[in-house]
């Protein structure tokens, strides 16, 4: 046995010790925030940015897969674009889990990359926390909100694409349901939803819409299938789905039920999925390049400034792409209405689920 | 090691100059002698060190938890819930509160899995999985619930006031003026590594501890408190794994969010275990680990290497590592 001094002993010493210690630790605990114009040309809010000397760097940072057909797989498409036309020098990084985002944005910003695109709503927070300790890179965020001082959000009206699919959903539909399946609920996504069920109600007032079914992740293709079991078997035969892999889980399921007397079908977003099967009727695109590129262009040139003006149908950015092989023709009066909606929607003359103000003309 | 990290980017299709190569400037730094890569290193090792003591602490006691991530998780989340409680406070007083709540809380979580045990005989590795869900749970409920910022748009709490983070340890004169990431945690958690060997073999406690784990039935016939330690060696791990998940917490993140922890407390177990359960070698173990997840991050962002052979390339790594380790042993004839 040890002697009963020495144990004494060091717990006297450990006491003292880590007393110590926590003063030590914690004094001058607090962080001071670097001031708000560092040398070498800050780029401040209103201010345009000098042009980019030098090598052109751009680094994107995805949450998922890039080979995931859909949306991912198009802001690969729209960096190799920027690495084409503008010789941009690129990398890209998937960052897994929420974790790594800030991990994965410093280091390209810390190598003085002019611009990280970071693929999602989902890095607005991490980006406008770490901005100011990086003035010279601009982060852009699709889907987010707030205007940085070198942070832009790239807001996306979906939902002008979610209004026509929700037509074309009410219109197939036999058995007067309709449903949809989402990943994680925000502000942006349940938008997309309201405007499927605007949509659906415009055509056909007395379609019922299931309440949107979330998965809580956009990858998980075993969560999407079974959520769109469970609506199918309640009875809804179109499904819309918001999701990045989660996808293939929904045309999954779809494909399974889909019997000739019965057809059930899905609607594809955020990219052309009609390929994938005969049972989805159109898709709801987002076509990143259209506003990946240019903002790229302009940061090259030195004329980008923060904004948060909405890509919608207008700009091309978002499209809605009806799937040439659909098991299902459509009628005429249906493919009539939507065109006319698509075109209300251009002109700006209709706003689905209340397209901010700006949009307006 | 190195030789069967070149065979593996060969059979990835890397150019192993360039793969090692990325793998030594994101944990060390380049030519130009950049400091950014080690302190994201020092990043990684902090909560891997933290949480690797509390398993060596668990273990040596022989208690097999694998409950260092849910202990994690469950300390950042009191942390951060004191936190913001109490944001009016001074800062020190704040981080005081967050680094006691979150070593307490994670001594909770551990004391749960230690009482069943001892109490009601359920086996501590499925117990401690089994918080480990809950823990996951639980967070996930609190910051789509009452802990959300304030838009409720995103899975996430407020930001912890700046007051009350934990300092930055290298001037930005030392990296080009870019800030680092490196915060005072490393400290606590090196000095925690000195607590806790102090503990194990220079205290009379410890000698019980360790005498609990290795034989329970001597242990028992020395008339030693066999369940008054179990319950201590996991109350002391829980801390030490909560104490991780604060200063995550205090020194990174500034705020809860859903996958708070991209699995620290799994890592921990590896790193305990070749650190040879010593917290010494815990310590040297979790900088190896810190160095290949920085390391690894590098190459991943920086070559064409995907993401998800990064984590081949990192099991290579550590299995290289275990091989090494029984190669020698067997040549010195030992163990």
């Amino acid at each position: 046995m040890i002697p009963p001094l020495r144990p004494m002993l060091s717990r006297r010493l450990m006491i003292s010790a880590l007393s110590t210690f926590a003063v030590l630790s914690l004094f001058g605990c607090g962080r001071t925030e670097p001031e708000a114009t560092p040398p070498g040309g800050a780029t401040t809010p209103g201010k345009k940015a000098e042009a980019v000397s030098g090598a052109f760097k751009v680094a994107l940072v995805t949450p998922g897969s890039v080979s995931d057909g859909g949306w991912n797989a198009s802001a690969l498409a729209a960096l190799n674009q920027i690495k084409g036309e503008l010789g941009a020098e690129t990398q890209n990084v998937e960052a897994k889990d929420a974790s790594t985002q800030e991990e994965n944005l410093r280091s390209y910003a810390s190598k003085g990359y002019n611009i990280v695109f970071a693929h999602g709503g989902e890095f607005e927070a991490v980006a406008l926390k770490i901005e100011k300790d990086f003035p010279k890179t601009l982060f852009v965020i699709p889907s987010g909100r707030t205007i940085g001082t070198n942070t832009t959000p790239v807001v996306l009206n979906l939902k002008e694409g979610a209004y026509l699919a929700g037509m074309l959903a009410a219109g197939m539909s036999k058995t007067g349901k309709i449903a949809s399946v989402g990943a994680t609920k925000s502000a942006v996504v349940e938008e997309v939803f309201k405007a499927y069920e605007e949509g659906a109600k415009a055509y056909k007032p007395t379609i019922e819409v299931i309440p949107t079914a979330y998965t809580n992740d956009w990858e998980d293709v075993g969560k999407a299938q079974q959520q769109t079991m469970a609506l199918l078997s309640n009875g809804a035969d179109v499904i819309l789905q918001d999701l990045d892999q989660g996808a293939k889980g929904v045309f999954q399921a779809v494909d399974e039920t889909s019997k000739p007397d019965k057809p059930v079908f899905a609607i594809g977003t955020n990219s052309d999925q009609n390929a994938l099967s005969k049972n989805i009727l159109a898709s709801a695109t987002i076509d990143i390049t259209k506003a990946y590129v240019p903002i790229a262009k302009q940061v090259k040139e030195g004329t980008f400034k923060p904004n948060d003006t909405p890509y919608g149908m207008k700009s091309g950015v978002i499209g809605f792409v009806f799937n040439p092989a659909a098991s299902a023709p459509l009628s005429a009066d249906l493919k009539a209405k939507i065109d006319e909606a698509t075109k209300k929607i251009i002109d700006g003359t209709l706003f689905p689920a209340n397209s901010p103000a700006k949009a307006k003309p | 090691m190195i030789a069967l990290l070149a065979v593996t980017f060969l059979l990835l299709g890397v150019s192993p100059r360039v793969g090692l190569s990325a793998l030594w400037v994101g944990a060390f730094g380049d030519a130009d002698g950049h400091l950014y890569p080690l302190s994201e290193t020092l990043v990684k090792t902090t909560p891997l060190l933290l949480t690797g003591l509390g398993v060596v602490v668990a273990w040596r006691g022989g208690m097999f938890s694998v409950g260092a991530e849910g202990q994690l998780i469950v300390g950042a989340t009191a942390g951060a819930a004191v936190g913001l409680w109490g944001s009016h406070l001074p800062g020190f007083l704040i981080t005081l509160l967050v680094l006691s709540a979150g070593a307490g809380a994670g001594a909770a979580w551990g004391y749960l899995a230690g009482w069943l045990r001892v109490r009601r005989n359920v086996q501590e590795v499925i117990s401690t999985i089994m918080l480990n869900y809950i823990a996951l749970s639980l967070l996930g409920a609190l910051v789509e619930g009452p802990l959300q910022e304030k838009t409720h748009r995103v899975s996430q709490s407020n930001p912890l006031p700046n007051s009350a983070l934990l300092p930055h340890l290298f001037p930005r004169t030392w990296t080009n003026e870019i800030q680092t990431r490196l915060h005072s945690g490393i400290l606590i958690a090196v000095f925690a590594a000195f607590v806790v060997m102090i503990y194990l073999f220079y205290t009379a406690g410890g000698f019980k501890l360790r005498v609990v784990g290795q034989n329970p039935e001597a242990a028992r016939a020395a008339r030693y408190e066999v369940d008054a330690l179990r319950l201590r060696a996991m109350l002391f791990s829980g801390a030490l794994c909560g104490l991780a998940g604060a200063t995550e917490l205090l020194g990174i993140t500034g705020r809860l969010y859903k996958d708070f922890s991209p699995g620290w407390g799994y890592t921990a177990i590896p790193v305990a275990l070749l650190g040879g359960l010593h917290p010494l070698g815990t310590l040297l173990s979790a900088l190896f680990f810190g160095a290949l997840t920085a390391g690894t991050g590098h190459l991943s962002r920086f070559s064409n290497v995907s993401s998800v052979l990064v984590n081949v390339i990192q099991a290579v790594a550590v299995l290289a590592f275990v091989g090494i380790r029984a190669f020698r042993n067997r040549q010195s004839g030992g163990e």
